[in-house]
């Protein structure tokens, strides 16, 4: 056999680099967790070819109660609510770690396209919010409050585009005339989305994608079989309903033993956990194979390895609505590393599973249009800057709400999918169509049910560091001041609830690149 | 080591109450983007600040949903920019100017973004919704008018800030800055009375106003050597305008630019242009004086007099089936790859709800205008997408010569009546810009 040239050795964990020529196989491979409880499990990947990135995890819950369709993945979020950290590692190195994992794809998931959302999303993993007009498309010549005025180009706002179960709250009422255009229509979500048993028992099943819960996956695959150490995979769960009733709806709401993992019908009579079926958990690994003859010879040619990637560090800070509005500057770390991005937001603690997004959103300032003046009626304002290295990074404070909104975009290169509503909660272009009886928007935050589900609930922020700079020994400072915020909702079953709430919570994350290099079959990470 | 910064820069010629508005005499927007040894990054460059509609002459009332009052909902805060001029600053050569940029974006904009896209971002950054009675909710009766107003952001694309190259602002070497300028269009061109009774609504006073506007953009160092010449190639885009009013429709320009990639256009009856009853910024199908349909039913393109790109006549579904009220498949696609080849297109607004040639939505008649009852504007999905054009090349996009030979339209219509069409014609060309110690050049 002729002598093969390095030049001549394909990279093989370079997806698209690999000539048509080159035989791939893959095999697939079920893998059952080697620890798995209510709260944490453990898969180990066998050290066998290379890890595909896309390979999936299977997850499926016991809804609260199984004979009701009542309960959901929250919208935003869908099965990646379960999730609360998850780490990769190799032997006892962490290679990435991300906390607060469902807040954080909250953010993440805002890239995902309507379509997508609609078409893809909704059925592998429960998230369900794509946006479409509500049109007033029924047959009937009533007027518009009682859902008549016949046209099927005029829409009356923007409704969920998920499935066309709507029931019609005036149905059988002398003015009720026809369903279809009913503006108090409301969405029904429980059957399709997270559902009770079918006739042989079992409930959906979900999964996730390995390249989403650990980034270092996005850029690179793992060449498992040049790695003498375990590699395994992390996933400490959110938390379940302390008690049979802690948390959920049904007059209850919310408090901190909330469940943390569904979103519940109004009024549900029964509700409780809703445990992971352990028995159900399983990754799907996809290991690519190639020749022996190439994989040794890639072995052989790359005894040292590198990658470098990403990783999200979190810093988060209970802050009162005083504080928001008086103007704070915060220090998030990054002293000494190199971060390419941070993006933060705002969460309300008591948000939980009575919102429909539950607390995997981000709160806008608050919007006043109920004001009996018009000329006070207003949107509140966020005002945002950073600085790193004694310099501001934009010369003048950002207020502008669309300009934060570009700013997103600028920092990941992707346009988020977010209606402008949904974002800074300005205008009115969300219908009052609902969702489980609640609203899509609201100007009332007095009780849980009538508090906005989508008006300024994707209020994320990022800002992209563009200079490639090592942040110095001072870290990175947050300028932040909000012009007002709703209440922070308060605990208790009262309605409305008397205690106070414990405020809102800002999470942000840093994105930090960091380097692992592969020695003779072990792994090393450090920060770059 | 790259040192990004971003610049924050406010008009120049903005009034001490930082309010702009065309009804106030303002209606140009004049952004100086200094000399510097920076590179600036064209697709980085955003137009932000404030936009509310007043309903009364002096600013004191917001329009509600009982007033009939509307704007474009697909092109949103773009309606409102009637040309862009961009210039160098140190020699104020002009390197781009795209007249009637408005009714550009309102063929551009179907083109190349979806109806998802309209729900979401471009609802945030350009104040545009895919429904004319959902825009109208949300931007034109702004509850928060009298005190936030509507934040907006907005991208320019043109042939200049669409390119990936950084645009050189140094004054050895560069254009030695640039002079960006937006030209305000009409408020009545801008507003429309969504039931075409302005007068009787009291709407004649009706406006649109900026405030805060600045520009926000990105520079990167350049590390060139100074002095030098160089070149920057750029895809860019040429307004021209014409008026059609009869059953063979001729367009023939001389569009003097050497390596044209696509042509579009788009059409409106002439009366409705700055004609408060009527939105100016639809590009729906060709229609008669009564309402009736006017269909196109062949199309030849020439070049220099003979027949190009296609050596035959594009007969239309309408020549054989007049009653066929969808577009026809070849329009629709000669009309994407004007813009960017067909087969690259990923996202777009053309759907079987608006590419239609009567408007369901409006009543039996088919697009009635003139009488008050409909408009082309009633329609669902943000409206008809009526772009006729043709690409050239979209093979080696190097582009076909017209500098010597002149563009020419053919079209047999069923335009019976006399009612002319306004009809708004953009060449996609690539230029090149030469700068260097002896100035700037652009050459064609």
């Amino acid at each position: 056999m002729s002598k093969v040239q390095s030049g001549q050795i394909p990279d093989l964990l370079k997806i698209g680099s690999i000539p048509v020529n080159t035989a791939q196989d893959v095999e697939t491979s079920v893998l059952e967790p080697v620890v798995h409880s209510d709260t944490f499990c453990r898969f180990v990947f066998q050290n066998k070819g290379i890890l595909h990135s896309h390979s999936k995890i299977e997850f499926a819950i016991s809804p609260p109660d199984p004979t009701q369709f009542a309960h959901a993945f929250p919208l935003g979020v869908g099965v990646y609510a379960l999730i609360d950290r998850v780490a990769l590692k190799c032997g006892t190195k962490t290679i990435c770690e991300i906390e607060d994992f469902a807040n954080y794809y909250a953010y993440k998931s805002m890239f995902v396209p309507n379509e997508h959302n609609k078409e893809r999303e909704a059925l592998l993993n429960g998230r369900a919010v794509a946006l479409r007009p509500a049109y007033d498309d029924g047959a009937d010549t009533a007027g518009v409050s009682q859902g008549g005025g016949e046209s099927d180009s005029q829409a009356v706002g923007l409704e969920i585009d998920f499935t066309n179960k709507y029931s019609d709250t005036n149905e059988g009422t002398a003015n009720n005339i026809d369903v279809r255009n009913d503006l108090s229509k409301d969405l029904q979500l429980g059957d399709q989305h997270s559902g009770p048993s079918d006739a042989s028992g079992a409930q959906n099943g979900w999964q996730v994608s390995l390249s989403e819960i650990c980034p270092f996956l996005k850029m690179n695959q793992l060449p498992l079989f040049m790695i003498k150490e375990q590699v395994s995979l992390e996933i400490h769960f959110t938390k379940d309903a302390g008690s049979a009733i802690a948390g959920l709806p049904g007059g209850n709401d919310g408090g901190s033993s909330s469940n943390m993992r569904v979103i519940a019908k109004p009024n549900t009579s029964q509700v409780g956990s809703s445990p992971i079926q352990t028995a159900r958990t399983r990754l799907v690994a996809d290991y690519i194979f190639y020749p022996q003859e190439l994989m040794e010879q890639y072995r052989n040619a790359n005894k040292n390895m590198s990658f470098t990637y990403v990783d999200y560090r979190l810093s988060k800070m209970s802050v009162s609505p005083t504080d928001l509005q008086a103007g704070m500057i915060r220090n998030l770390g990054g002293a000494g590393r190199i971060v390419s991005k941070v993006f933060w937001g705002l969460q309300d603690q008591e948000h939980n599973g009575t919102s429909l997004l539950h607390n995997y959103y981000s709160q806008s300032p608050l919007r006043d249009y109920d004001n009996g003046n018009a000329s006070l009626r207003r949107n509140g304002t966020a005002t945002m800057n950073i600085k790193y290295n004694d310099n501001f990074l934009y010369p003048i404070d950002v207020e502008n709400q669309a300009r934060h909104f570009h700013n997103i975009q600028q920092t990941e290169g992707l346009v988020p999918f977010v209606n402008r509503e949904c974002y800074s909660a300005e205008g009115r272009s969300l219908s009052t169509r609902q969702v489980w009886g609640r609203p899509l928007r609201s100007e009332t935050y007095t009780t849980a049910s009538s508090r906005p589900q989508l008006s300024g609930q994707f209020n994320w922020y990022a800002m992209r560091l563009n200079k490639n700079e090592r942040i110095n020994s001072r870290g990175i400072e947050l300028y932040f001041k909000y012009s007002d915020v709703p209440p922070a909702r308060k605990i208790g079953i009262a309605n409305p609830p008397t205690a106070d709430g414990r405020g809102y919570v800002q999470r942000a994350w840093l994105e930090v690149i960091r380097t692992a290099t592969l020695t003779d079959g072990y792994i090393q990470c450090y920060y770059a | 080591m790259s040192s990004n910064v971003n610049l924050h820069i406010t008009p120049s010629n903005v009034l001490s109450s930082g309010k702009i508005s065309y009804k106030a005499g303002n209606p140009v927007i004049q952004f100086i983007v200094g000399e510097q040894d920076r590179l600036l990054l064209g697709n980085s460059i955003r137009v932000c600040g404030k936009f509310n509609i007043w309903k009364n002459a002096i600013g004191t009332t917001i329009p509600t949903s009982a007033d009939n009052l509307s704007m474009d909902e697909r092109t949103g805060v773009y309606a409102t920019i009637d040309q862009l001029v961009i210039k160098s600053q140190a020699t104020h050569q002009v390197i781009e100017h795209i007249r009637h940029y408005n009714r550009f974006m309102a063929s551009y904009l179907p083109s190349t973004t979806s109806q998802q896209d309209g729900v979401g971002h471009l609802s945030e950054t350009t104040l545009s919704l895919p429904n004319y009675n959902i825009q109208k909710l949300s931007v034109v009766d702004m509850e928060a008018g009298h005190t936030t107003k509507n934040d907006f952001c907005l991208h320019l694309p043109c042939g200049l800030f669409n390119g990936t190259q950084g645009i050189p602002l140094s004054g050895s070497g560069g254009v030695g800055g640039l002079l960006i300028e937006l030209h305000l269009a009409p408020d009545n061109n801008v507003l429309y009375d969504n039931k075409a009774t302005s007068v009787a609504d009291a709407l004649t006073d009706s406006y649109y106003e900026f405030s805060d506007v600045f520009l926000a953009c990105e520079a990167v160092e350049d590390v060139r050597p100074p002095g030098q010449t160089s070149t920057f190639e750029y895809n860019s885009v040429s307004s021209y305008f014409a008026s059609i009013n009869s059953t063979n429709a001729i367009i023939n320009f001389n569009l003097g630019l050497s390596r044209v990639l696509g042509i579009a256009m788009n059409f409106l009856p002439s009366f409705m242009i700055n004609n408060l009853d009527y939105n100016g910024m639809t590009t729906g199908p060709l229609t008669n004086k009564d309402g009736r349909n006017c269909n196109i039913k062949q199309i030849i393109f020439t070049r220099g007099g003979q027949k190009y790109p296609y050596m035959y006549n594009l007969d239309l579904e309408q020549q054989d089936v007049p009653t066929q009220l969808t577009y026809d498949p070849v329009f629709i696609r000669n009309s994407l790859d004007a813009t960017k080849s067909f087969a690259k297109t990923g996202r777009l607004q053309a759907t079987t709800r608006t590419s239609r040639l009567d408007n369901p939505g409006a009543g039996p008649a088919n697009f009635p205008i003139g009488t008050g009852t409909g408009q082309l504007t009633k329609t669902a999905e943000g409206g008809p997408t009526y772009t006729l054009g043709v690409g050239f090349d979209s093979i080696s996009n190097q582009g076909i010569s017209f500098s010597t030979e002149s563009f020419g339209l053919n079209l047999i219509t069923e335009l019976t009546s006399d009612f002319p069409h306004a009809c708004f014609v953009f060449a996609h060309a690539k230029n090149t810009l030469v700068f260097g110690p002896g100035g700037v050049q652009v050459l064609n």
